[in-house]
C-alpha cells in the first residue's frame, strides 16, 4: 500500500514582513512582497497541521504489512528542512517539487502541480494538513483530489483503513464540534485535522537514517497551469478602530486592567 | 432559469441555517454591484416528494405538500417560499436520493449539472465545514476559479475584488477571479462595499419584472458514488456550558505550557460567575479538555465580558467569540488578529501580567484610572 502525504513549510505569521512595499500595491510577476526578516531558513518551519498528516500516514503503515509512506513538498530549496522533519519522524521516501515561487501561488495552482506529479504515481490514501497555517485556504487536499477525481473528505478528526485496499472509515469534523462518519473507497484524499493523534518526535534512528537520505528534487516548472484567480494586492489588517492599547509597566499594566473592570461593573469597587 | 449569481443553502430542522442566510444577504449585495440576477439553490432529501412528479426544468408548482427534509426536520414549502420573496429571488430545491446524507461526492454531483445548466457568474457558498468541503471540488467540476473565506468584496474600476484574510488574519489578500464561474465561500460575518461612482447597470430586482418562484428538481445520482455516508455521531462528550458564565477567561497557545492553565484558572477565579475555556490549539496541545473549546469547531459564547489570553485571534476562534459584549485581549504580539475585536488591548507578557494582576489583588489596588487624574 502507497500512502503519500503533502506537506508545506510554511511563513511563520509572526515573522512575516512586507518587503518595503508598504503601502497597498498592485503586485506584478515579482515574487510575492511577503518576506522574512532575517535569510536564515530556520525561521520557516513544517506546518504544524501536516504533523498530524503525517503521523496518522506512520500508524497507517503499522497497523499493516508492506505500507510505504511518501512525504512530497512543492517550493523553494529550503522546504527541503520540512521533508528532513517527515524522513526524521519515518516517512520513506521525500520528493520535492522544486518552484522558487511557490509561496505567490494560489491553491489551485499548487493543487495542480501537485496532482500533475501524483496523476501517475498510483498512490493508495494522500494526506493533507487541513490547511496551512499562513495561506490559511484548506482547499488544496479537496483540489487534488477533483483533480485526480478521486473522493476527499475533508477535517478528519478520526479515520480507521478496514483493509489496504479499503475502504477507509472516516470521521469529518463539522461546525460546533460535531461529527459525522462515512466510508470511502481508495484511492482517496483525506485532509487532516488537528488532534486527531499525537505527533511523534523523530525517533533517533530516523534521524540518523534521514541524515544521509536523498531527497528526489524534480523541477515544478512544466506542471504549472494557466491560473484561475489572481492575487491583486497584499497588507496588513487595518488596526482595530474600536481598540484601546494601554501601556506602562507590567504592574501599571495591571492597574489599568483593573480599574477598567470595575469601571464596567466586573469587579466589585 | 438563469441567473448571474447562484447561492447554495445548506438547511437545518430550522429551515436555512444562519450562515446561509448570511450568504444570501451577501449575495444581493454582490448582485446589486454586479447587476446580476440571483437564485438560491438548496439541495436535500424529500421523502414527501413524489420525485417523479418534479420537472426536469423546475417550474413553480403550489401544489406540493410539506415535506421533511433529511438534516433533521421540515422543510416547508411555504419557508421555500419566505426565502424567495425574502431574498427577492427564485428558490430551486434539488430533490434526490442519494442527497439523503451530505457527502461531497453526492452534492457535487447534484449541483455541478444544474450550476452548468444555470451558467452564473458568481457560485456563492456559506464558509461552513461542508462549504469548504464540497466547494474546491464543485470548482473543479465547473472549470471555475475558487476564493475561500471572503470577508467582502469592492468594485474597482469594473472589476469585483475579493478580500479575506491570511497570516492568522494579521494580512489580508484582494483576490479577483480570471475565470468564470467564480466559487466564492462566504464568512457569515463578510461585508460588501460598492464602489462610490453610481452603477449604471439596472438593479438585479427590476430585471425579472415577475414575483420570486420556487421549483423543484429531480438529480438522480448518475454514477455510483465512492462515498458512503453513515451519519451523524453523538457528540463524544458533553459540552461545557458557558451560558451561565459573565466572565469567561480563555487561554491560547501563548500561556506557553500546561502548567500556566492554573494562572489562567486564578485569573478567572478573580471574577463571580466566570468560567475558563479555551483555543482549539490548547486542545489539540492537550492542555485543557476538548469541551473547553472555544471557536468554530468548539462553542460559541457572547458573555459580557470576554478575557482572551495569548490567543491569536485567527478566524476560527473569533468565529466563536466575536459578539461577546466586551472583550479584553492579552498578547505579547501587537499585531495580533485578537485585538481586531477587542475593546481593551494589554500588549505584554501574560506570565508577567497575569502575576502583576493577582499580586494588586491580594495587595490592594492602587488607582490609576483617568477618572482620578488631576489634569
Amino acid at each position: 500500500m502507497k500512502i503519500l502525504v503533502c506537506i508545506k513549510q510554511i511563513i511563520p505569521p509572526e515573522l512575516a514582513e512586507l518587503s518595503d512595499r508598504p503601502e497597498i500595491k498592485i503586485m506584478d510577476e515579482d515574487p510575492f512582497p511577503l518576506t522574512m526578516p532575517s535569510s536564515d531558513d530556520n525561521c520557516y518551519r513544517l506546518n504544524p497541521f501536516d504533523e498530524y498528516a503525517i503521523e496518522e500516514a506512520l500508524r497507517i503503515r503499522e497497523s499493516f504489512t508492506d505500507v510505504t509512506v511518501d512525504a512530497l513538498s512543492l517550493g523553494p530549496k529550503r522546504c527541503r528542512r520540512a521533508l528532513l522533519r517527515a524522513l526524521e519522524m519515518g516517512a520513506n521516501n521525500a520528493t520535492l517539487l522544486h518552484l522558487d515561487r511557490a509561496a505567490t501561488l494560489t491553491p489551485f495552482e499548487t493543487a495542480s502541480i501537485l496532482a500533475g506529479y501524483l496523476r501517475d504515481k498510483a498512490y493508495d490514501l494522500i494526506l493533507t494538513g487541513v490547511m496551512a497555517e499562513d495561506g490559511m485556504n484548506g482547499q488544496t487536499g479537496q483540489l487534488i483530489a477533483a483533480l485526480l477525481d478521486i473522493p476527499c473528505a475533508s477535517a478528519v478528526i478520526s479515520e480507521r483503513l478496514l483493509s489496504p485496499q479499503g475502504p477507509v472509515y472516516v470521521e469529518r469534523e463539522e461546525d460546533g464540534g460535531e461529527r459525522t462518519a462515512y466510508e470511502i473507497n481508495l484511492p482517496a484524499v483525506l485532509t487532516i485535522q488537528s488532534g486527531i493523534n499525537r505527533p511523534r518526535y523523530p525517533a533517533l534512528s530516523h534521524v540518523l537514517r534521514a541524515r544521509t537520505q536523498e531527497i528526489a528534487t524534480l523541477d515544478a516548472v512544466t506542471l504549472i497551469p494557466a491560473p484561475r484567480e489572481r492575487i491583486v494586492s497584499v497588507f496588513r489588517t487595518e488596526s482595530s478602530a474600536t481598540c484601546t492599547f494601554i501601556s506602562g509597566t507590567p504592574i501599571e499594566k495591571a492597574g489599568q486592567f483593573l480599574d477598567f473592570c470595575r469601571q464596567k461593573g466586573f469587579l466589585a469597587l | 432559469m438563469k441567473a448571474g449569481i447562484v447561492v447554495i443553502a445548506e438547511i437545518s430542522a430550522d429551515g436555512l441555517t444562519s450562515a446561509s442566510r448570511a450568504v444570501v444577504s451577501f449575495a444581493r449585495l454582490l448582485a446589486e454591484a454586479a447587476s446580476e440576477d440571483m437564485v438560491v439553490i438548496v439541495p436535500g432529501h424529500f421523502p414527501n416528494i413524489n420525485q417523479a412528479q418534479c420537472p426536469g426544468t423546475g417550474v413553480a408548482k403550489h401544489n406540493f405538500p410539506p415535506f421533511s427534509g433529511a438534516q433533521g426536520g421540515e422543510f416547508a414549502y411555504r419557508e421555500a417560499e419566505e426565502i424567495a420573496v425574502a431574498a427577492g429571488c427564485d428558490v430551486t430545491v434539488l430533490v434526490g436520493d442519494h442527497l439523503s446524507a451530505y457527502s461531497a461526492e453526492a452534492w457535487m454531483a447534484a449541483l455541478s449539472p444544474i450550476c452548468r445548466k444555470i451558467n452564473p457568474r458568481f457560485i456563492c457558498i456559506p464558509h461552513t465545514s461542508r462549504g469548504w468541503d464540497y466547494g474546491p471540488g464543485l470548482a473543479i467540476h465547473l472549470g471555475a476559479s475558487l476564493i475561500g473565506a471572503v470577508e467582502g468584496f469592492r468594485l474597482d474600476t469594473g472589476n469585483l475584488l475579493f478580500k479575506r484574510s491570511f497570516l492568522k488574519g494579521q494580512w489580508q489578500m484582494e483576490v479577483l477571479p480570471e475565470t468564470w464561474p467564480a466559487v466564492l465561500t462566504i464568512l457569515p460575518e463578510a461585508k460588501g462595499t460598492e464602489e462610490e461612482a453610481p452603477l449604471a447597470a439596472a438593479r438585479s430586482g427590476g430585471k425579472r419584472g415577475r414575483p420570486p418562484r420556487v421549483s423543484f428538481l429531480s438529480v438522480p445520482a448518475d454514477k455510483a458514488l465512492r462515498t458512503k455516508p453513515l451519519g451523524r455521531l453523538p457528540a463524544p462528550e458533553t459540552a461545557y456550558d458557558f451560558s451561565e458564565a459573565e466572565v469567561i477567561v480563555a487561554a491560547g497557545k501563548g500561556i506557553g505550557a500546561a502548567e500556566n492553565t492554573d494562572m489562567i484558572k486564578r485569573l478567572a477565579g478573580v471574577f463571580p460567575k466566570s468560567a475558563v475555556g479555551c483555543s482549539r490549539a490548547v486542545c489539540d496541545l492537550g492542555w485543557m479538555e476538548h469541551r473547553r473549546q472555544i471557536g468554530m469547531t468548539g462553542r460559541t459564547v457572547s458573555p459580557p465580558l470576554y478575557i482572551a489570553c495569548g490567543i491569536s485571534g485567527a478566524m476560527p476562534h473569533l468565529a466563536g467569540m466575536r459578539n461577546s459584549r466586551c472583550i479584553i485581549a492579552i498578547n505579547r504580539d501587537k499585531n495580533a488578529a485578537i485585538f481586531q475585536v477587542a475593546h481593551l488591548g494589554v500588549v505584554e507578557d501574560l506570565l508577567k501580567f497575569i502575576p502583576a494582576v493577582l499580586e494588586l489583588l491580594e495587595n490592594g489596588t492602587l488607582m490609576t484610572g483617568t477618572s482620578h487624574k488631576g489634569g
